[in-house]
Formats: structure tokens, C-alpha cells, sequence
């Protein structure tokens, strides 16, 4: 099982705040060397961040949110290994009664996600950053000066040209094996094709409801804002710690809209079909930055909780999704408080919600592999798999000793 | 709408309707304002010479009277406040605008670091007098020019000269590299050019303020309450909208200028390392292949997706392409190439086709620029493929006054910067930035070239563009600068 949702909240003691931004700032200074909570050790997490949230009904609370690998109590305790000051951490929340009761007090403050979205599913920390090493050293080997040369100045092509022009002669049994083979092939095609043509429709009724559910409350011009309302400061404390090149990663907290609680609940469970089973890997109607993103219906169905990690800027982001998936994003959002009544395509307006009092900075925040991207992933699996399922290793010592 | 209304156009600045291309020289004035009260008259009686986008006159013999000489204006942020523009209209313009190109997050995203860092900029960056207004001259020859820009700032206007910059354009309309840089240009609705790609076409509301954006919206646009404008100079919104408000934008646009030096022995001499033949000396139609391969088009302009093995002049202004139906792998440009990081047209890995045109066609700018520094070598000749085997630097200093307008700095200019030319894994690229433009600080830019039967990767790709100046502008309209005056 790779790549699980997790998210905590847990309220912080009261007088606890100032001591537990200490604790914090400190695990966010030294991830990997830190007192308290080493997670940059850690083999099993995606993303993980810890944010300090509130809201009028609850006060401040600690927010532990994230992507893990493998079942829930070995992540739990994997976190727990990595952490020689959890008690320091965890004693400023009301309910922690220490090292040994950590596993019941993360999962009773637990929230299961409503909708998830996995861009490569099956792919833990572990095989992402695997590939990635081997296709590095794939392409280092590529740019070595002899090689280069020899490639330059066409060695290569002659000689792919030749071995793939070599056929071994055939055996009837091997002729009539290949025959059997096509034949099953084509059945297989077809079997495809229909399940294909399922999925396009199922996709094409989801998005008539999309764009039944998202359609906007009310068309406009002009942006539902006068610059001079815009919280600037704000942005720009949101923007500071957002890199510019990697990934990146938000969370918001939103009020949901009396009586919508419903209507909510079934939006995001067809999101949560769709992502999982209708989109091809790492695409999400057609957006390909996102590595995770969950939904979360929390406080008695008061707030939607919304995380996600993505690559590139927050810009494009959200570009991304009034670009690609207008209705969808407006089919949920259009739930909650505040936001913009013309959609997604109102985009300053939209961006603007998002950057809002509803997004909410985080204290801490890990990424496993900063530098790949969603299309990456896919790419160095395209790359690095094909060598891998078509070579057998005993086989492979036999041939290489052979050379 | 069909077309800008005749008042309109005379409302709007002209350098954004019209590159002035017959007018090959620039003279571009960076001042800082020292008696607000003088600075103000000064430009009060400077409005008439404004350069409007109304239509030229004609001749009787029906032959349209071109200008000889344009004048345009535009003021950064601090321009702005200085010269007493009401607090709450202030804080209405865009984030980006206000905070200034030298702003250490934004020069993060623009890539302006090291050498190129706001503390190295000749003018408008962490040293020197702010700039607060930038007059931008056009015309026929450096003297005229010169002895304009002269009498313009002759009797106490109550500002001081940061810098003059002075530029020209070549008939070739090459850069310094000696590539034909003018090529793609997005078309107005409302003023489109006779025989135009209706894929290039971008709404109004793109490059001024005032009209809808690509989005169907209006951007965000500087706004005064109406009681701040008695004498009623700005226009109101449409309908109920903001109705207790002026549009102050309307028909002005926000502009972007960079000063960006070139090193151009370095760029060559970087080809002739790549490309080397048998005999281990420089390959001058490789070392033409892979410049051109950096660009994405050939010197001459011909796009390398049209003519993948040789230039071809008669393709130079060839614009009307895409890269999906022949180029989708790169194998004639790569995708990683400067022109498809810059316009991925319809290329874009997250929707090829008509979902990556959409995404482009939000995120547009509108060029304008001269070069500065006497050309290194013979720029011309390169398009019958003399190329500059053993080019020596002069220390001079040349390179390209880059400017652009948009309605949204951050999504238009600053995205184009960071999403795609500065983005180490843009379109599903592994760690390389745009090869010509890119913030390759450390010397170790790479740029893979996609071919058949393995890619041919060029390593150790230097910066070849710094930047030595320059910041975010508005240009307002004719009746907006009329409104700051007043």
C-alpha cells in the first residue's frame, strides 16, 4: 500500500502556542538533525507538514497532515523512531499521554479523507527516488566524452539497426505459439477497447453533472474585487516560503454553506471515482502538477479541509485548474463560503480565495523529492521499466559473463 | 468588439498599437522626480507631444503620414506616489506593480540572481535614485533624437536623469546573437493584421486594461472613488459595477523594461565548443544547428519545427505553426528550446492541442525593444551560414532593451519567466532552463536535444543574458495622465 492520505488535528493547551512555535521552528530549521521530530530520515513519507490552524469555534489547533506509505501503524511508528523529542511536540496538544499511547491518540484524532487524489498510484518514496537515481546514471553514462562521441557521430544507429533486423530462425511450435498469441492479443484489444469506452462514458456523465453543479451562480465582467480590498501583506507572507521552482503545497480550511453539507458529500465522492479510477496516471482532468491533493469534511461538517502538494507556482496552479477543470473545481468549492460567485474563470477573483483567510501558512513542511515533478515520475518509470521487467538477473550475470 | 473606436485610440499610448519600426533609433529617459510640484507642470505641458495610437494622417495622394519622432510615458509605482496620487487609488494597483521589479522574491522569480542580481543593476535596483518615470523616444536618427531628449528636460522640470539609454533596430531586425527576434507577436482582437493565424489571436483585454482578458473578465485594474475625480476625466465601469469608482486603467496597460547585456563571443564560442568535427576544429553549420536549436528558429527566423535540417529565409517570418502535428518530440525544436518555453503554442505537455492554445494565449506579452552596444560581428551573413567560428570579445557592452506590456505582470510577464523559461522541468524536462534567456548562474546549464536513435545533450551552458536594469511600469492613457496632472 503506498501513498495514504493522513490527516490529524488536535487541539494545542492553552498557554501552549508561543512554546510549540518554538518547537516547530526549530524541527523546520534542521529537518533531518532537529531535537524532536527527525522526519527527513523518515523512508516511508511523501509530504508531511505541521501547521498551526484556528477558527473561532475551536482555537488553535495543530494540524498533521500528509502522505505515507505502507499500513498506518508502521508509519505511525516509523514516526515515532524518527522522533527523540515527541513528547516535547506532542505534550503541548490536550490528550497525548506519551510515547506509548502515540498510535491511539494520532488515530483517534484522525480524519478519513472524503476525496483523495493520487497522481502515480503504487509508487512509494522508496521506487520514486530509485528510478530517479537509475535514470540519472543512465544519463550520465549518455553524456561520458567517449560515449557522446561515439553516439555524435553515428555509431549507434548502424548498430541498432542491425540487431533489430536479426530474427532467430523459428520452429513450427515457436510459429504456432506466436500465432495463438496474436490471436489472444486481439481478443485482449477488444476487452480494452470496451472497458475504454465505459470509462469515456462514465467520464462524460460526470462531467454533465460537473457542469450542472459547477455552473457559475452568476456570470461577470469585472472581478468581484476592488484592489484596494486585497490583502496584500498577506500574499505576500503566503508567498515568501513558496519556492520558486519545486514543489509546493497549500492547505485551506473552509466554512461550508448551511445546507450544502449534502450536495458536498456527493461531489466530492464522484471526485474521488474519478480520480481513482477514471484519469490516466498523473493526470487530473488533464492537469499533470499535481502530486497529491485531499478533501477532508471535518469539525461535524462544518469545515472542509483541503490539502494538496503540487509542482511550480501557485500561479499556475491555479491557472491550471480554471484552464482544465473549470467545473469540477467550481462543483466543490461552490459549497463553501466565499467563493467567487462567478467561478474559476473569474481567476484574480479565484486566486484571490484561495490566498484568502482560508489558506493557512504551515510551520513545518517536508517534501521527499523537491525537484521531481509529477511528469517526471512518469517519465523515469517509462524510462526505467521497460529495462527492468525485460531483464531477469540470473540471465543477465549469464550474458554479461558470456561478453 | 471588431475594432478600437477612433477616441479610444486617441486615448491609448501609441507605442502600444505600433512597434514605430520605421523609426529605427530609441532614446529612452529614466528619471527621478525632485520637486513633485515642478514634475508635475512638466508633464502637463509634455501631455500634447504623447504619442496617441490615433490613426496616422494621410497625404493627397493617399499616402499615410508617418511620424517622425514619437514621444510615450510611463511611471513605476514610486512615480506614482510621488507625484500625489490619491492613497486609496495607490494601493489598488496589482501586487507586482507596487512591490517593483527589485523586489528580492521577484527577482527570485525572474531569475535576476548573481551578476544579474538587483545589486549589481546600473539603474532601478538596490542603488541609485528610484526611478519614477520612464520617456520613451523613437525617431529617425541619434542626434535628433538627443537634442530632443535635451530641450524636453531644458527649464527646471523639477526631475532628475537616473540613466538614458539609447538604442536602435537593424532592417534584419536581428539581436546581438544574430537571430531575427520579432517574429512572434500576438494579434489584438480588434486589431487584427491582414492574413493573420486566428490561433494567434489574443483577446483586447490582455494588453489594456479596460476590456475583457482572456478569461472573459475585466483584469484588475487601478481604480480612484468618483469623488476623487470632480472634473469627471475617467471613465466609470460598465453596468453596476463598481459603481462608486473610476477606472484610472482604462485603455493604459502595465509595462515591463529590462536592460539585458548579451554576451555574444560567449555564446558563439560556446557553439564552437560543442560543435567540433573530425579533424577537432569548429563545425560551423554544427555550431549554426545548435544555436539554432537553443532558439528554436533559425537565424534568418525560419522556425526549426517548419525546417528542421537547414535555414530558410523564405520561411523568416513564419509564425503561423504549431509544434503537435510534425515537431511533438522536439526532433526539429526541442522542447526545451527558447521560442517553445517562451509561446509552447500547442505543445503543452498538460493538454496538446487546443488545451495547451488556451493556456498559451493566457499567458502572452507584447514586445517592444531596440538593441544597445555596435554589433560584434556581421549579423547578416548568418543566414547564408557564415557563422563566426573564432569570435574574440571586445568588452563591449551590447545587448537587447527588452520591454513588454500586459494587463498582469505576475500572470503574463513574470509567469512566462518563471513557469516556462526559468523552469528547470518545464513541459516534463528534467533540469534544464531556457537555454538563451535561463538564470544558468553556476555555468552547468544543460539542454537536451531530442534525436533519433539518443538525445544529444549540450553541458556546461553558461548565462549568455544578464540583466543590468530596468522595472514595472504603467502606461496610462491619455486621459489618465490628464487625471494625474490635474
Amino acid at each position: 500500500m503506498a501513498n495514504q492520505p493522513l490527516t490529524v488535528i488536535v487541539p494545542i493547551k492553552p498557554g501552549q502556542e508561543a512554546s510549540l512555535r518554538q518547537v516547530l521552528a526549530a524541527i523546520a530549521a534542521d529537518l533531518a538533525n532537529n531535537a524532536y521530530f527527525q522526519i527527513a530520515r523518515s523512508d516511508r513519507t511523501h509530504f508531511l507538514r505541521l501547521a498551526i490552524i484556528t477558527d473561532p469555534d475551536h482555537g488553535l489547533r495543530l494540524l498533521l497532515t500528509g502522505n505515507y506509505d505502507g499500513p498506518l501503524v508502521d508509519y505511525l511508528q516509523e514516526l515515532v523512531r524518527l522522533s527523540p523529542g515527541l513528547d516535547d511536540l506532542w505534550n503541548h496538544c490536550t490528550g497525548y499521554r506519551g510515547r506509548q499511547d502515540f498510535n491511539r491518540f494520532i488515530q483517534a484524532h484522525a480524519y478519513k479523507a472524503q476525496a483523495s487524489y493520487v497522481a502515480v498510484q503504487g509508487e512509494s518514496v522508496g521506487s520514486i527516488r530509485k528510478r530517479r537515481a537509475i535514470r540519472q546514471k543512465l544519463q550520465q553514462l549518455l553524456d561520458l566524452d567517449d560515449i557522446a562521441d561515439y553516439v555524435d557521430h553515428p555509431g549507434l544507429k548502424p548498430l541498432l539497426d542491425d540487431l533489430t533486423s536479426l530474427k532467430q530462425p523459428r520452429t513450427i511450435w515457436q510459429g504456432f505459439r506466436v500465432l495463438m498469441l496474436q490471436a489472444w492479443q486481439m481478443i485482449e484489444q477488444v476487452f480494452n477497447g470496451l472497458c475504454d469506452l465505459i470509462k469515456q462514458i462514465i467520464l462524460w456523465v460526470l462531467r454533465q453533472v460537473g457542469g450542472i453543479l459547477g455552473a457559475p451562480d452568476q456570470p461577470r465582467l469585472i472581478g468581484e474585487y476592488v484592489g484596494a480590498e486585497v490583502d496584500y501583506e498577506r500574499i505576500r507572507t503566503l508567498n515568501e516560503p513558496e519556492v520558486v521552482h519545486g514543489t509546493n503545497h497549500l492547505h485551506l480550511l473552509s466554512t461550508v454553506k448551511r445546507g450544502r453539507l449534502l450536495r458536498l458529500k456527493i461531489v466530492l465522492l464522484l471526485i474521488n471515482f474519478a480520480g481513482r479510477h477514471l484519469f490516466p496516471p498523473g493526470s487530473l482532468s488533464n492537469i499533470r502538477s499535481i502530486h497529491f491533493a485531499h478533501w477532508s469534511i471535518v469539525d461535524g461538517g462544518k469545515h472542509l479541509l483541503f490539502v494538496t502538494h503540487y509542482d511550480g507556482s501557485f500561479d499556475n496552479y491555479l491557472g491550471d485548474f480554471t484552464d482544465r477543470a473549470s467545473d469540477g473545481l467550481n462543483s466543490i468549492w461552490n459549497n463553501v463560503e466565499g467563493y467567487p460567485l462567478a467561478g474559476s474563470q473569474d481567476i484574480f477573483a479565484f486566486k484571490q480565495f484561495f490566498r484568502n483567510d482560508q489558506q493557512l501558512p504551515s510551520q513545518v513542511f517536508y517534501r521527499a523529492y523537491p525537484d521531481t515533478t509529477v511528469v517526471n515520475i512518469l517519465r523515469d518509470r517509462a524510462i526505467v521499466q521497460p529495462l527492468a521487467d525485460g531483464l531477469d538477473r540470473p540471465a543477465l550475470d549469464d550474458w554479461l559473463t558470456k561478453l | 468588439m471588431t475594432q478600437l473606436s477612433p477616441p479610444d485610440r486617441e486615448d491609448i499610448q501609441g507605442i502600444l498599437l505600433s512597434g514605430f519600426g520605421h523609426l529605427y533609433y530609441t532614446y529612452y529617459l529614466l528619471l527621478t522626480v525632485t520637486d513633485a510640484v515642478a514634475a508635475k507642470n512638466w508633464l502637463k505641458r509634455t501631455l500634447p507631444a504623447v504619442t496617441t495610437a490615433g490613426r496616422w494622417p494621410q497625404d493627397a495622394n493617399g499616402k499615410t503620414i508617418k511620424p517622425d519622432l514619437t514621444l510615450n510615458l510611463a511611471l513605476t509605482h514610486d512615480g506614482l506616489r510621488t507625484l500625489w496620487l490619491v492613497d486609496k487609488a495607490l494601493s489598488t494597483f496589482p501586487r507586482e506593480f507596487i512591490e517593483g521589479m527589485a523586489e528580492p522574491k521577484r527577482a527570485e522569480i525572474l531569475g535576476d540572481t548573481g551578476d544579474s542580481a538587483p545589486s549589481q543593476w546600473e539603474f532601478g535596483g538596490d542603488n541609485g535614485a528610484p526611478i519614477h518615470l520612464m520617456v520613451l523616444l523613437h525617431g529617425q536618427s541619434p542626434e535628433q533624437l538627443r537634442t530632443y531628449g535635451q530641450t524636453l528636460l531644458a527649464d527646471n522640470p523639477g526631475l532628475d536623469v537616473v540613466a538614458i539609454e539609447t538604442g536602435f533596430r537593424l532592417p534584419s531586425k536581428k539581436e546581438h546573437f544574430g537571430f531575427n527576434d520579432s517574429v512572434s507577436q500576438p494579434e489584438i482582437k480588434g486589431l487584427e493584421t491582414p492574413g493573420h493565424d486566428p490561433a494567434q489571436v489574443v483577446a483586447t483585454g490582455e494588453f489594456l486594461l479596460g476590456y475583457p482578458d482572456g478569461y472573459g473578465i475585466f483584469a484588475l485594474t487601478p481604480v480612484v472613488p468618483n469623488s476623487d475625480d470632480p472634473d469627471n476625466l475617467l471613465p466609470s465601469f460598465p453596468g453596476t459595477e463598481l459603481p462608486g469608482f473610476k477606472n484610472l486603467g482604462h485603455n493604459g496597460s502595465f509595462m515591463v523594461y529590462r536592460k539585458l547585456p548579451q554576451d555574444v563571443a560567449g555564446f558563439w564560442q560556446y557553439m564552437a565548443s560543442q560543435a567540433q568535427g573530425s579533424d577537432g576544429q569548429p563545425d560551423p553549420q554544427g555550431m549554426n544547428l545548435i544555436a539554432s536549436k537553443f532558439v528554436g528558429r533559425w537565424p534568418s527566423g525560419a522556425p526549426l519545427t517548419l525546417s528542421p535540417e537547414e535555414d530558410k529565409p523564405e520561411l523568416a517570418n513564419a509564425n503561423n505553426f504549431l509544434y503537435m502535428p510534425t515537431d511533438a518530440k522536439g526532433f526539429g525544436c526541442p522542447l526545451g528550446a527558447h521560442i517553445r518555453r517562451t509561446h509552447p503554442r500547442d505543445s503543452l505537455l498538460d493538454a496538446p492541442g487546443q488545451g495547451s492554445l488556451m493556456t498559451s494565449s493566457r499567458h502572452r506579452i507584447l514586445r517592444r525593444g531596440s538593441l544597445f552596444g555596435e554589433p560584434l560581428f556581421p549579423l547578416d551573413p548568418l543566414d547564408q551560414g557564415q557563422i563566426p567560428v573564432d569570435l574574440q570579445d571586445d568588452g563591449q557592452s551590447r545587448g537587447l532593451h527588452f520591454f513588454c506590456f500586459n494587463v498582469d505582470i505576475g500572470r503574463q510577464f513574470e509567469f512566462v519567466q518563471q513557469t516556462w523559461a526559468n523552469n528547470p522541468r518545464f513541459d516534463g524536462l528534467y533540469n534544464e532552463k531556457d537555454p538563451i534567456i535561463g538564470d544558468n548562474d553556476d555555468g552547468q546549464g544543460l539542454f537536451a536535444m531530442p534525436r533519433c536513435p539518443v538525445r544529444q545533450r549540450a553541458t556546461n551552458i553558461p548565462r549568455f543574458v544578464g540583466m543590468a536594469g530596468g522595472g514595472y511600469f504603467f502606461m496610462p492613457s491619455i486621459s489618465a495622465l490628464r487625471f494625474l496632472t490635474t
